[in-house]
């Protein structure tokens, strides 16, 4: 079912150091919930082990076939909310009707404001003429 | 649609009301998954149009109106279920009535099929939110984990870690290993 751990017999050039298939499968099992949509790539000691452990293979088609569900159940369609369009339509008509609203106070309020900086800037203007008047 | 975009981009508001019969029933099937009841998900689905409404002179048409406009049903999913959560605590129940009008040859196969959607239906209604809204939007709407982690306000690191949890809950809630039957 799993990797059975390496053998402990030491070879003069390397050391194989005895893994927990276990663990293996622990890693593994992550990275097939990672590698389940595509986008995730398996590394070359979780290939290795998946190649060897039968449970491990299963848990990944079993992901295959989550993934398969998980797009038809997009395609199946939700009981539709026959009002909802309506719904929609009419809250952007109070907002199209409450900006029509919103600009006309807002525009006075513009209009007011610049008539008021005019005037301000002809009585600067002519009292500083007057000054000016005065002083020659 | 292209057309359709086109015109509603330049502010003609019969483009943007047929675009909504267009497209309200897929948004509304997201927003009905995200946030797990029917009435949440009209509230969505209302305040994401007036969004795009308001902000479709500023889509670029990089990407396909329908994902646009799930990005953003998303992001008012997210403002709506953090408000919702202030509020009362959050209902994780998703048991909407779903029709299936897909013919199939196979009756057996067909209600294998049927109930494993179904279970897996319940399994998302169960997930929590933070896993919820990122395992729909990837693996049932397809939406790039950089989308889906900036609409939820989140890393894609974060994203991806959630993906990842959420798609491990539901393989074994809905597909059990041996020995994982009595946790499901």
């Amino acid at each position: 079912m799993t990797r059975r751990p390496s053998a402990t017999a030491v070879d003069t050039t390397t050391i194989s150091v005895p893994t927990d298939p276990r663990r293996d499968c622990e890693s593994v099992s992550d990275a097939l919930a990672a590698a389940a949509g595509g986008d995730h790539a398996y590394g070359p000691a979780q290939s290795a082990h998946l190649a060897s452990c039968l449970r491990c293979r299963v848990e990944e088609s079993r992901y295959r076939r989550l993934m398969a569900a998980m797009r038809s159940l997009r395609e199946t369609p939700v009981l539709k909310d026959s009002r909802l369009e309506a719904q929609i339509l009419l809250h952007l008509d109070r907002h199209d009707h409450r900006g029509a609203r919103d600009v006309r106070p807002r525009l006075a309020a513009k209009v007011a404001a610049g008539a008021a900086a005019a005037a301000g800037l002809m009585a600067f203007t002519a009292r500083h003429r007057r000054a000016a008047r005065l002083a020659s | 649609m292209v057309a359709l975009v086109e015109r509603a981009k330049s502010g003609d508001r019969e483009a943007f009301d047929r675009l909504v019969r267009v497209t309200h029933g897929d948004a509304y099937a997201l927003a009905l998954r995200l946030m797990g009841s029917t009435e949440d998900a009209r509230d969505v689905v209302q305040e994401a149009y007036l969004r795009a409404y308001k902000g479709i002179g500023r889509f670029r048409g990089d990407a396909q109106f329908s994902t646009w406009l799930y990005r953003i049903v998303a992001n008012c999913a997210t403002t709506h279920l953090g408000r919702r959560q202030r509020h009362r605590h959050d209902h994780l129940g998703l048991h909407h009535d779903v029709i299936d009008t897909r013919p199939d040859h196979d009756p057996a196969l067909q209600g294998d099929r049927a109930e494993l959607r179904k279970r897996l239906d319940d399994a998302i209604g169960d997930l929590p939110v933070r896993l919820r809204s990122v395992v729909v939007l990837r693996d049932m709407y397809d939406l790039p984990h950089e989308a889906i982690a900036a609409e939820l306000g989140i890393s894609v690191t974060a994203a991806k870690v959630r993906l990842h949890r959420a798609r491990r809950r539901l393989r074994e809630q809905v597909l059990p290993m041996p020995g994982e039957e009595s946790s499901a």
